[in-house]
């Protein structure tokens, strides 16, 4: 009985010491600081083509330390009664080469919409893009700005992010915001 | 001590009524009672040990030969208490009638080597015996939940933070987190417990008994032992040669929750002698459901097992114990902001955003936390006065966070948004001898090595390694009627932080913290059933990593926390005032509180929110100020010998912030509970069966500061829940089986608990069944 008891307890500390290893084997050796080269968005370009005089107009908003950095804001000033073929570029500054991610919206477009609104009256956006869905949905990289009158306002960009559990269908309300960002705009 | 076990014992006494199932119906033949009272060791009679018969709440004297004659003691079973000053107390459930004189021997706490300590006492030295409160195994079987938070919530004077589904942090008197320290059995568990979302590492049936330990006791425990140390108490050894074991099996309505699991135990020897114990556990769970909607991605699933063996001779007994605890927990779906904006609109909804039908599956975000622990304990008794004990703990505690965010770059997508790994060392070594006149003391030093290390995609802590290193020494004197007891303890933390790199910047820090604690307690006993005690003492903690050195945006509650290096440790003198009287079958309790923080640390909001490219988000910075924390506590039981039962109770808490003069943020809102229960007679094969009703008032916390939160406290509440219950023997053979059954939130009523993380979004679980069933073999 004696025998057999110990041996169960041999058999049972052989099994526990497998959890052990297990852990162990986890573990990473060095428990310095990893350097963390993850993933950040510093900055969100647009870019605005006059479809007149086809000139390009490039403005930004970016905060290229991180978040709790300073920030620059650019003003974006455009024409009145002009019509603009604008596209979005979201970067991270912060790494070298700068590196874009728009691809990767694109690519994944179900789950994504950038939405634009301004509080300057008589200006419309259109979205041009659309994703893979049926029936498509707006992706929002590429748009349309049509400018009516002159004035000065704000101009609001947010890219909504959705997921196989939360997707895009719900709309607007639906899934979290990755990038909500605001420029002054001034139409002369 | 015995002064304070006897308040102890009345204090419990009313629970246990409810548990000692015996006959008790007028009219029923009595019996007498003779008891001799003597030393394991040298069969000294015990001249005044003293005898609690639970039924009678009497007390009974030995005399000068160790005798004691009980008479009127009613047929069937009897619960004795027999406790002596210098001595373990002895618990005796004896068939009445008993012919002939029953002996008791009682063990000298000096001499013998108590393999594991049951929860009606605590350490062997009990150093204060200033315990507030206990609940022992066969109440922790009665109130067993989802999580070991569960069952401390129904200490008075404890609640619980949660965060919708598996997670709960216990708040002891609104302290919580890095204020508490956890042992399981003897060992501290080191793990990430700043997070307001990281639970305890804790399998609820591996609980056999919890022991709350505040005042001058929880001075041995060291700096972060500030606001109380929960003691989780393992199951006790098997005492005699065999192999036993026990099923138990829990369903829950609410979540679709299973849990079960089997332990097994055994003993060969008795002088000389292996005792083991292993032990596996499940559960899973589903969705909670509010009584109105699902709360999607609150499922669970965790796993446990343990296994301890106890090696023992006759003057030593040496430990080996290995547990592992992991889990799997979904964060509440609508809890998931991108930024401000989303905050507002899910606070502005009057249901979650996000409603999915019930599901087992756990999507992103979720946390995966594993906890394993290997500790080995040795006691050796040098002489009949003293003896020595030693231990070392090691344990790695690996946490994973994932978020719902996805992440642009395919190379990092599906790493956890946060994973840490601290793993600790330590080893502590104890020393304690009686001396002559009741005086006695224990000697005591720890040392601990902590490395914490992190990956992951966002990282809130950086890596650190910190080394501490703490000495103690504790002086008790007894007299019949009275005890003092004094500790102080110094403690040195060295923690370094290697460089790491936050945005381009490279950060790199180093601290060292000194700190000294003390306490000094008194008990006294007026006599006539009336016990007193009166407790000053002092505690600190230095910053923890996380407040000193956070800097980032937490998702889950849309807000930017930025730490401050050059906290301070904050320090704290407490004075506690502590009284029970029994009359008759009336049994009062009360305590009063009052602990003074100087540099008190907490999250302050800044004015200005904190621009990033996801928008505008609330920033808090950590910092220090003065604080000052008052409460009451008191309870009130009626517990005859006729078969109803009432109890009632209430705790206050009012927090300031002095610096500020304002409320402290998060403080938990006055409660009380009132308790009706009936308890029957055997009949046919069933024992011990009871049925009560509890009703929890829980009031608004009307002392909040405007405009800090984003929005304001819920209104009060009032929930009712049931219990019934009661063991059966379905086989002539073999133990009997326990069955409990509890209805939580009776009236599935709607509401919002102010320390529930998520009230912004949704209403807690409603109606809730759950069925215990333990089966011993």
């Amino acid at each position: 009985m004696k025998k057999h008891n110990i041996s169960n307890i041999f058999f049972l500390l052989a099994i526990a010491s497998l959890f052990i290893f297990n852990a162990c084997k986890k573990q990473e050796d060095d428990h310095a600081n990893q350097d963390h080269d993850n993933e950040l968005i510093t900055t969100v370009r647009f870019q605005f083509v006059d479809s007149i005089s086809l000139d390009t107009f490039r403005y930004a908003w970016s905060q290229p330390g991180g978040p709790g950095s300073a920030v620059s804001i650019d003003t974006i000033a455009l024409k009145a009664n002009r019509v603009y073929l604008a596209t979005v570029d979201l970067l991270d500054e912060s790494k070298n080469p700068i590196v874009s991610v728009s691809e990767e919206i694109a690519a994944d477009a179900n789950n994504h919409r950038f939405v634009y609104t301004t509080t300057l009256a008589g200006t419309q956006i259109q979205i041009l893009d659309f994703d893979q869905q049926v029936p498509a949905m707006e992706l929002g990289l590429k748009f349309r700005l049509i400018v009516a009158n002159s004035g000065s306002g704000n101009f609001t960009c947010s890219l909504r992010h959705y997921t196989n559990l939360d997707p895009k269908t719900g709309g607007i309300i639906a899934g979290s915001n990755d990038i909500e960002v605001s420029l002054p705009l001034a139409i002369n | 001590m015995n002064v304070w076990f006897r308040a102890i014992i009345s204090l419990v006494s009313s629970c246990l009524l409810l548990l000692v199932g015996t006959n008790n119906a007028f009219g029923q033949k009595v019996y007498d009672l003779h008891l001799l009272i003597s030393d394991s060791l040298t069969n000294t009679p015990l001249y005044g040990a003293t005898i609690t018969l639970y039924k009678h709440n009497h007390l009974h004297i030995a005399d000068e030969q160790g005798r004691v004659y009980i008479d009127s003691v009613p047929a069937g079973k009897a619960l004795l208490h027999v406790t002596y000053v210098g001595y373990h107390h002895h618990d005796l459930l004896l068939d009445m009638p008993q012919n002939g004189t029953v002996e008791v021997l009682l063990c000298p706490e000096s001499f013998h080597l108590h393999e594991s300590v049951i929860s009606a006492e605590g350490n062997v030295f009990a150093f204060s015996a200033r315990r507030r409160d206990l609940m022992n195994a066969e109440e922790i079987q009665r109130k067993q939940g989802q999580n070991v938070s569960d069952l401390l919530k129904s200490m008075n004077g404890v609640t619980a933070m949660t965060s919708a589904g598996g997670i709960a942090k216990p708040v002891v008197r609104g302290l919580s987190g890095m204020r508490l320290v956890t042992l399981q059995g003897n060992s501290r568990m080191d793990g990430q417990q700043w997070g307001n979302d990281h639970g305890p590492e804790l399998d609820p049936f591996q609980t056999n008994g919890i022991v709350l330990i505040k005042g001058a006791a929880a001075v041995e425990y060291g700096p972060e032992a500030i606001g109380g140390v929960i003691q989780i108490m393992p199951k006790p050894y098997l005492t005699e040669e065999g192999l036993k074991g026990s099923i138990q099996a829990q369903g829950q309505s609410d979540s679709k929750q299973a849990a079960s699991s089997l332990l097994l135990e055994g003993r060969k020897g008795i002088e000389k002698f292996v005792a083991w114990r292993a032990q596996a556990s499940g559960r899973i769970a589903g969705d909670a459901h509010a009584p109105n909607y699902n709360l999607s991605n609150s499922g669970f699933r965790e796993n446990a097992q343990s296994l301890s063996v106890l090696l023992g001779g006759k003057h030593w007994a040496w430990e080996n114990s290995l547990t592992r605890y992991a889990s799997v927990l979904g964060i509440f779906a609508g809890a998931h902001v991108g930024n401000m904006q989303d905050l507002n609109t899910a606070i502005a909804a009057p249901q979650p955003l996000i409603i999915r039908p019930f599901t087992y599956q756990i999507g992103k975000p979720y946390q995966e936390v594993q906890h394993i622990l290997f500790s080995s304990e040795l006691k050796w008794q040098l002489n009949a006065k003293s003896k020595l004990r030693f231990l070392f703990t090691q344990q790695v505690n690996r946490r994973k966070e994932y978020d719902a965010e996805m992440v642009y770059n395919q190379a990092l997508r599906g790493l956890p948004a946060m994973d840490m790994e601290i793993q600790s060392f330590s080893t502590e070594q104890y020393y304690e001898q009686k001396l002559a006149h009741h005086w006695s003391y224990k000697l005591g030093a720890t040392q601990t090595l902590q490395r914490n290390a992190v990956a992951g995609l966002n990282f809130i802590i950086p890596a650190f390694n910190s080394l501490s290193a703490g000495a103690f020494g504790l002086l008790k004197k007894e007299w019949l009627h009275a005890n003092i007891s004094f500790g102080i303890r110094c403690d040195v933390r060295q923690l370094d932080v290697p460089t790491y790199k936050r945005l381009n910047k490279n950060y790199e820090y180093s601290r060292f913290f000194f700190g000294t604690n003390a306490g000094l307690t008194y008990n006294y006993d007026f006599g006539k059933k009336w016990v007193a005690s009166a407790s000053v003492q002092t505690g600190w903690r230095p910053p923890a990593v996380n407040e000193l050195y956070s800097y980032g945006l937490h998702y889950g509650l849309a807000s930017f926390e930025i730490g401050d290096s050059l906290l301070q440790p904050e320090r704290s003198v407490q004075l506690e005032i502590n009284m029970s009287k029994q009359l008759n079958n009336w049994h009062f309790s009360g305590s009063f509180f009052r602990q003074k923080f100087s540099g008190f640390i907490y999250r302050n909001p800044l004015s200005d929110p904190i621009l990033t490219i996801r928008g505008a988000f609330p920033a808090f910075i950590f910092t220090q100020a003065d604080a000052l924390l008052t409460g009451t506590e008191f309870s009130l039981s009626y517990a005859p010998k006729l078969a109803w039962q009432w109890q009632s109770r209430f705790s206050y808490l009012r927090a300031n912030n002095i610096g500020l003069n304002q409320p402290l943020f998060g403080m938990p809102a006055n409660r009380m509970d009132h308790t009706l229960g009936y308890i029957f007679a055997d009949f046919a094969k069933l024992m011990g069966a009871y049925i009560e009703c509890q009703s929890v008032w829980v009031a608004r916390q009307n002392r909040f500061v405007a405009n800090l939160d984003y929005v304001d406290p819920p209104p009060a509440y009032v929930l009712f829940h049931a219990n019934i219950g009661t063991s059966f023997k379905p086989f002539k053979k073999g133990e009997p089986w326990k069955l409990h059954l509890s209805a939580q939130n009776l009236f599935n009523n709607s509401y919002r608990d102010y320390q529930s993380r998520f009230r912004y979004f949704t209403d807690d679980p409603g109606f809730n069944f759950i069925f215990r069933l333990q089966i011993p073999f």
